[in-house]
């Protein structure tokens, strides 16, 4: 890699740091080149390693001024945090050559100086089930729009049953009262004809019309019985359970919400 | 080297370098400067150096040399100060370890 390749990937790599600090960067690099001359400049590229790894010291660098700005979103910081520790990592086994199982060691008291992040990472900790839950909420929401076409139809169908169970139940009473009702108007003309048959003929075929009209009066009076005793109990348990049941659904909406 | 030379250790390293040079001194020869005390590599001390800037412990002017401006760094009284008080800590933290080191008392 020449120089000006070197140079290059470093300003490429220093994008997303202070204009005015990747300016400054850029020329101390440079003037480091044109003071070493010419005959050190393949040393110098080797010993800088890489632009990566130079790009890393100059923003752990900026990266620890600008944590505190950083700190009050989680997600930035520990990004910088990681950053920052690579770059000092780096940084220390510089100056720390030839004894790489001292580095490890050594870390603890290099990192004292960025002690101060410890607090950040409890900040962090605490913000954190806050944004798990507000996205969590968002999801379910946008879950709920999604699938609307299925949970309306499905409230729909449930709807459609219940007023269909209701209706079923009112046209069979409405049925067994007009039953009751035929019962009492056949019964009625019966007895009737009967009466009538007593002057034109025959007693029996009177006598067993008007029994067949005594008997339907009968059936007639204990289907009424039947069905006030339906209607005062039956009516009111359905209307109570409708009611509840209503209630219950609202509630329930209301707690969704 | 074995030893961890901390940031505030190379901070006291550069400024006592800088200091030397009463007319300031540039990048790249602080580096071999500071170089014939410890191991440093050439990525390690320009963020030293800018920090030190920016703490107003140096300060940065540009010379003309060979048709191109070289920067120069120069300690401030600031800078001066705190190199002060990095030589008295540093007195202070190398002799407890001298004496305990050659097998005397530490008073």
């Amino acid at each position: 890699m020449s120089r000006k390749e070197f140079m290059e990937q470093l300003e490429k790599l220093l994008m997303d740091i202070p204009q005015e600090e990747r300016e400054e960067a850029l020329t101390y690099y440079n003037g480091y080149f044109e003071d070493a001359g010419e005959e050190n400049e393949a040393s110098i590229i080797q010993e800088l390693e890489s632009p990566e790894k130079v790009a890393r010291i100059i923003k752990a660098d900026v990266g620890a001024e600008e944590e505190i700005e950083y700190s009050e979103s989680g997600y930035s910081d520990t990004r910088f945090r990681q950053q920052e520790e690579v770059g000092r990592r780096e940084q220390t086994q510089g100056y720390r050559k030839g004894t790489p199982e001292g580095a490890h060691r050594a870390g603890g008291s290099d990192y004292s100086q960025s002690s101060g992040n410890s607090g950040y990472d409890f900040d962090s900790k605490k913000a954190s089930p806050q944004e798990k839950d507000n996205s969590r909420t968002i999801l379910l929401i946008i879950l709920a729009v999604v699938t609307c076409p299925i949970w309306l139809g499905l409230l729909g169908g449930l709807f459609g049953l219940a007023v269909g169970a209701v209706a079923t139940v009112c046209g069979l009473l409405l049925a067994a009262v007009i039953i009751v009702f035929v019962f009492y108007i056949v019964g009625v003309v019966f007895i009737g004809v009967g009466i009538s048959m007593l002057a034109v003929g025959s007693i029996g075929i009177s006598m067993g019309l008007f029994g067949v009209g005594c008997l339907m009066l009968a059936v007639g009076i204990l289907g009424t019985v039947a069905c006030v005793w339906l209607l005062g109990r039956f009516l009111p348990w359905m209307v109570r359970g409708i009611v509840s049941l209503c209630g219950r659904l609202f509630q329930r909406k209301g707690r969704m919400a | 080297m074995v030893f961890n030379t901390g940031a505030a250790l190379l901070d006291a390293i550069v400024l006592a370098v800088v200091s030397k040079e009463e007319d300031g001194t540039y990048g790249y020869k602080i580096t071999q400067d500071v170089r014939k005390a410890i191991e440093v590599s050439e990525s390690t001390l320009y963020p030293v150096l800018r920090r030190l800037q920016k703490d107003d412990c140096l300060e940065v002017y540009d010379v003309e040399c060979g048709g191109r401006n070289r920067r120069y760094y120069k300690i401030t009284d600031r800078g001066g100060a705190q190199l002060n008080l990095y030589k008295t800590e540093w007195e202070n933290y190398s002799s407890k370890i001298s004496l305990l080191f050659s097998g005397e008392e530490i008073i």
